[in-house]
């Protein structure tokens, strides 16, 4: 029964430990590392425009959160409480770019955003705009990209813990004199609780990570944590410094996963909250 | 005073409810009894707002609140499963009704208090509904309405969940407290036993229709029809003839068996066919002739099963019809001892017992 | 409860028309794009946004291209054995999880749970450091045991649900009744955990099948998937075809979705068609998993070249006469084909490096001499292109082709001519500017636009650094591939830009025209050459000697339009090619135009520099 611990430690354990040691060297010239212990690399991470670069992508996630949420929530709302056949349908439609190859949503939506897309020639047909809006390679372009990737993981979770509401606790609410929007915002937003939480962590941490979306959709300006690494990793040949912002990133994430686990452990939420 | 005029509830072609007329008044305990999906339950979420009505009208007060949002009647729910919001304690489920009215604290305090006195929940007010048992949970959710004061308590099958033990405390306190309130409640339920202890009136619902709608000693003596005779209790049928009938006596043929005699009934019209039926209990075996108020039938014993206070037999009749009875053990110890099965016996029951039932 | 309600929501909750707008909104917002492929791939025209009639020739293109059946394939093979992996463990850390008690167990649970979490970019340079740490060669095997860390915690949670449902008594009744702990766990626990073990290999499927983060940082050479694939396509701009592939996948998610649920509703599907569909599937499986060690022994040879930088005919014609597979990679600039080989990614056998490049490759000893005897028609190399400074013996380059960085601008929207650099930092162009992304070429404009020659001064370097930080809010991004795309299409107006690429514009629309800055423009020259790790260095010469046949050379300069030190083939091309400047500049001394250099310790210096402007 040893294999999959085994194949955790090769394979997981090992190569984060190695990130992070070498996160503490020094590149040399030819790209190779020497080991030498030193914190270098780390003040050039948190150094002003790396640093930037670490808020900036902070703030991006959060934002894509945001929005995703946004939309999503009316979606897994409605969802809920439609008839059996709808809810069946909704599903489907919303499963099925998933189930479609992430860089070809996002082609399509390069496709759909550019100055010549639909959306710019049905703004001009309508007159909405004389010349083609700016909508990729821009801020925008790239929060729609993380909206439209997002969206699955956001709307399922939150539908699945609306789901399984109990409607007589609803009808108990109304029955005790409380109104629709009441009971709304005293038991229907805190059982879908679980669900949400779920979905900002599925939706904030890839974003924080990705770095496809900002070098496809977003501008120039729109660099975050994931272009730096892979920019280190792979052009600059400074993998010390791609290992501190690396590590740097492990941490924000660790520390995530871990006030994940604390406030909403998986394995007992539905017990206090569903019996 | 709560009125349901010609209330019907259609599920496409399904009629859940229909056609149902009712008053319950001011105080009264009033009991909905039928099988599953008779439409009884149905009932009850139309006067609690959480159906919408198909056609007809619920009167409140002489008030129409047919359309009315649940959260806008003056009328409180106990659910089935209770209902308890899983994040609030005791105390908290209990107020928030009184929360949402924006009642002031102190009188809400006070309410909430007087409510955890009378339902037996003093030193729970902290706890989490997880953390009580059920008859407890079924406490806390007759509390949280019962503190809002409604005019009406709409409690749908509270006990079902309960042990049998549990269930029948509850029930005599459930009893006792309505007396003290004085609200009038709505009680559904599938259980003959419930409605019969608890209830002032009973309505006895098959496929969305009222069949029987009275005092408990009512539907049990005399039930209206067959559904109602079969459903409360148990009883023996006979296909019968009438043959003849004056005032206060009617003579009936059943075929193959013979005929009997029932008192006490008003004139029947003579040659209709009829079920007449008798409660096992009411019935005796014997080896005596009967005496001249009784009926007496012959029969074979087929069947006989002790069941600590009654022994119950089953009786086969000519033409292979059956029927059962019931003996009190304690009177008649002996002499159940004494028939056995495949003995023929007679079938002794009084004049007055039985009731007919028109097809 | 839920149930009933959802039948008869009589309450209304949730079912406004605002939540009803929103949400078929966000269907529709889910679904355009992908209707919006759909549609145009089967579009005649070249660029994706115009509609030039209803054509297959995007399908026929994609049946016929090698490289994606290729990906295809590879994609298949990986996902399917690291499925079957994924599964195994997950399986036995379920039944370790969910049934013994040891030590550790919380800690493993969760670390179970962190790669779940952890995002892929994490997964990929963590593996890539270990697999070159331990000189562990990218390839098919790397991509598949990086896939399997990252699935087999899904499908370990997925069937955990299942394995802790499992009454433990039924594992008891079965040792009672005398089966061992293997019979049991065959014959009672597996068939239970059943839909668990299925959902779970789904999950693993899909995971891998999708995944493109991860296998970018751990695929070697030859063992691009399809994401890769679609990846390098999207970043090199062929598109068409892209959409083709799109269609096909959504097309194959939907029919295999819809007959996933029509097999589940109609449970009396007869025994023999399940057998039938099982063997299908199980033959196919055991088919793509042996291909692989058959197709090795066939020739190959892989390039690592920039797009649209070699004649896709020539390569065609020397597989139909060699029989020779030919695999191309595209490359993105000089600083990642280094990377590459410096990580030690074995596999490819022609490289195209500039100069500069030549030289630092060659002082890392990443590069093979190449026998110049086995390549008879190096004959025809212009004799001043033999042995040049950076690379005096001459032993480890062939010159492939030159030309410079200048500009191309679109006349419709800006007023000619363009003879400064200084345009590129025009406010009136805002968002319509681009500029390569690569360090040399745009320090180089930098330091020209401030009267600079670009060498190892910090101070000038930083104020080169300043200008371009100046510059980003007018760019509309970084581009090195896409550069023709659009400026076709309009979404740029003027561009910095090289030479061939230039003239393949102006010739084909006279509203493109060359912006020739009166600064200077940087010249390079590109060399063929042989990594030191190339398993197929003697296909690789004999492609050079192909190339270098003076017909193959001229039909070569007339697709790319770059100049090539080749005299013969000078003699075969049009003189209205070879009497553009643009295309064969007029160059007196070779080792005394302006060239992109190698800094030496300073190319750290540059390289910080640009992050930093990229960063901004």
């Amino acid at each position: 029964m040893a294999p999959p611990v085994f194949w955790l430690l090769v394979f997981f354990i090992v190569p984060l430990l190695i990130v992070v040691s070498y996160s503490f060297s020094i590149a040399k010239t030819d790209g190779g590392i020497s080991l030498v212990f030193t914190l270098k690399n780390y003040g050039q991470a948190l150094e002003g425009m790396y640093l930037s670069v670490l808020f900036k992508s902070f703030g991006y996630a959060i934002v894509t959160t945001l929005l995703t949420f946004l939309l999503a929530y009316p979606m897994a709302y409605y969802m809920a409480f439609t008839t059996q056949r709808q809810k069946m349908i909704i599903m489907f439609l919303i499963i099925l770019p998933f189930w479609t190859n992430f860089l070809i949503r996002m082609f399509s939506i390069m496709i759909l955003l550019g100055e010549n897309g639909l959306i710019n020639k049905a703004f001009m047909f309508l007159g909405l705009t004389d010349s083609p809006l700016r909508m990729i390679n821009n801020t925008f372009g790239m929060y729609v990209g993380f909206i439209y990737w997002n969206l699955p993981f956001m709307v399922l979770p939150i539908f699945s813990s609306l789901d399984r509401i109990d409607v007589s606790l609803l009808e108990a609410s109304l029955d005790l004199g409380a109104s629709q929007r009441q009971t709304f915002m005293k038991v229907t937003l805190p059982y879908s609780i679980p669900g949400l939480v779920a979905g900002i962590v599925f939706v904030f941490i890839p974003t924080l990570g990705n770095f496809v979306i900002p070098e496809f959709l977003g501008g120039t300006q729109n660099t975050m944590i994931g272009n730096l690494i892979t920019a280190q990793y792979l052009q600059a040949q400074n993998w010390p410094f791609g290992s501190a912002i690396s590590t740097v990133l492990i941490v924000i994430v660790m520390i995530f996963i871990v006030l994940y686990i604390r406030f909403y452990d998986p394995t007992k939420s539905k017990n206090t909250l569903n019996f | 005073m709560l009125e349901l005029k010609n209330l019907s509830k259609f599920y496409g072609n399904v009629k859940a409810v229909n056609q149902v007329n009712l008053t319950i008044s001011k105080g009264e305990f009033f009991c909905l009894l039928g099988p599953s999906g008779c439409g009884k339950t149905t009932i009850l979420r139309m006067v609690a707002g959480f159906e919408k009505v198909t056609e007809g009208n619920i009167y409140l007060e002489g008030k129409d609140i047919t359309n009315d949002a649940p959260n806008n009647r003056d009328v409180n729910t106990v659910f089935q499963n209770y209902a308890l919001f899983p994040n609030l304690s005791v105390w908290e489920n209990i107020a928030y009704g009184l929360k949402i009215r924006k009642i002031t604290k102190d009188e809400c305090n006070r309410r909430v208090e007087d409510v955890v006195r009378l339902t037996g929940l003093s030193g729970f007010e902290k706890r989490m509904p997880s953390k009580l048992s059920g008859g407890q949970q079924q406490r806390v959710a007759l509390a949280r309405a019962l503190v809002n004061r409604p005019s009406i308590l709409l409690l749908d099958e509270p006990l079902s969940a309960l042990d049998k033990k549990i269930a029948e405390q509850t029930r005599n306190e459930l009893s006792e407290l309505q007396r003290k309130v004085g609200i009038t409640f709505i009680f559904v339920t599938h259980n003959q036993t419930e409605a019969l202890a608890l209830a002032d009136r009973i309505a006895v619902m098959k496929d969305g229709i009222i069949e029987h709608c009275d005092q408990p000693k009512e539907i049990y003596e005399k039930p209206r029809t067959h559904f109602v005779a079969d459903f409360i209790g148990s009883m023996n049928f006979f296909e019968c003839t009438i043959k003849a009938s004056e005032d206060k006596a009617t003579l009936l043929e059943i075929p193959e068996i013979g005929d009997v005699i029932l008192t006490g009934q008003n004139k029947q019209e003579a040659g209709k066919t009829v079920q007449f039926c008798v409660r096992p209990e009411r019935m005796k075996i014997s080896m005596l002739q009967p005496a001249e108020y009784e009926n007496c039938i012959k029969g074979v014993i087929r069947q006989k099963t002790y069941l600590g206070e009654i022994t119950k037999f089953v009786v086969e009749l000519a033409g292979n019809r059956q029927i059962s009875i019931m003996a009190q053990n304690y009177l008649l110890k002996l002499s159940n001892e004494f028939y056995d099965i495949g003995e023929e016996v007679n079938i002794i029951w009084s004049k007055t017992s039985g009731e007919i039932i028109h097809v | 409860m839920a149930g009933n309600l959802s039948r008869n929501n009589d309450l209304g909750i949730g079912q406004s028309k605002w939540l009803k707008f929103i949400t078929w909104f966000g269907i529709a917002f889910l679904l355009l794009p992908l209707i919006i492929l759909i549609v145009y791939s089967f579009n005649e025209s070249r660029t994706v946004t115009r509609w030039e009639g209803f054509s297959f020739r995007w399908y026929k293109a994609l049946f016929s291209d090698v490289s994606i059946w290729l990906a295809i394939k590879n994609s298949l093979t990986i996902a399917i054995v690291s499925t079957l992996v994924s599964v195994s463990l997950g399986t036995m850390a379920a039944m370790l999880i969910a049934r013994y008690s040891f030590k550790g167990k919380k800690l493993l649970q969760n670390i179970l749970y962190i790669p779940v979490i952890l995002p892929d970019i994490i997964f990929g340079v963590a593996l890539l450091s270990l697999f070159i740490l331990i000189k562990f060669p990218l390839g098919i095997i790397s991509v598949i045991c990086a896939h399997v860390t990252f699935s087999f915690p899904f499908a370990t949670m997925v069937i955990m649900g299942k394995v802790i449902n499992l009454p433990e008594s039924l594992s008891e009744a079965s040792l009672d009744l005398g089966a061992s702990r293997w019979q049991t766990f065959v014959k009672v626990i597996l068939p239970n955990i059943a839909p668990g073990v299925i959902s779970g290999a789904l999950f693993a499927f899909s995971m891998s099948i999708d995944d493109f983060v991860i296998t970018f940082f751990t695929a070697g050479v030859g063992a691009s998937t399809l994401p890769l694939k679609i990846y390098s396509l999207i970043k090199h701009g062929i598109t068409p075809s892209l959409n083709a592939i799109s269609t096909i996948l959504i097309v194959f998610t939907v029919v295999v979705l819809l007959m996933a649920n029509f097999l589940q509703k109609t449970k009396k599907i007869s025994r023999s068609f399940k057998i039938a569909l099982g063997t299908f599937f199980l033959i196919i499986v055991g088919l793509l998993v042996v291909s692989p060690f058959f197709t090795k022994s066939s020739e190959r040879l892989n390039i690592y070249n920039y797009s649209n930088y070699l004649d896709p005919e020539l390569i065609k014609k020397f597989s139909n006469e060699t029989g020779i597979k030919v695999t191309l990679d595209y490359v993105n600039d000089n600083d990642e084909m280094l990377a590459k080989l410096q990580m030690g990614v074995a596999g490819y056998d022609i490289i195209f490096p500039t100069a500069f490049m030549v030289e630092i490759m060659k002082k890392q000893n990443l590069l093979a001499p190449i026998c110049i005897d086995s390549i008879p028609n190096y004959k025809y190399i212009t004799p001043g292109f033999r042995k040049m400074s950076f690379d005096t013996t001459g032993r480890y380059y062939v010159p492939y082709a030159y030309g410079y960085t200048g500009m191309v601008y679109n006349s419709n929207y800006i007023e000619g001519p363009v003879d400064s650099w200084d345009i590129l930092w025009d406010e009136r162009y805002k968002g319509k500017i681009m500029m390569i992304n690569e360090m040399r070429e745009v320090f180089f404009v930098a330091s020209k636009r401030l009267g600079f020659k670009m060498d190892t001064s910090l101070s000038k370097l930083n104020m080169a650094r300043d200008i371009l930080i100046e510059q980003k809010p007018l760019l509309k991004k970084y581009e090195s591939n896409a550069i023709g795309d659009l400026m076709a299409s309009e979404e740029v107006w003027i561009a910095q830009d090289w030479s061939g690429s230039i003239t393949r514009l102006t010739s084909s629309d006279p509203k493109f025209k060359l912006g020739y800055p009166k600064e200077g423009v940087l010249f390079f020259i590109d060399n063929m050459c042989i990594p030191a790790n190339a398993p197929n260095k003697g296909n690789a010469e004999r492609f050079i000697n192909f190339l270098l046949d003076p017909a193959h050379s001229a039909q070569n300069i007339n697709c790319i339009m770059y100049a090539m030190p080749n005299d013969s083939a000078k003699k075969l091309i049009p003189a209205e090619i070879l009497n553009n400047p643009t295309v064969f500049p007029k160059i007196k001394n070779f080792d005394s135009i302006e060239i992109a250099r190698d800094f030496g310790e300073f190319n750290r210096e540059l390289t910080r520099a640009w992050m930093e402007v990229k960063v901004h």
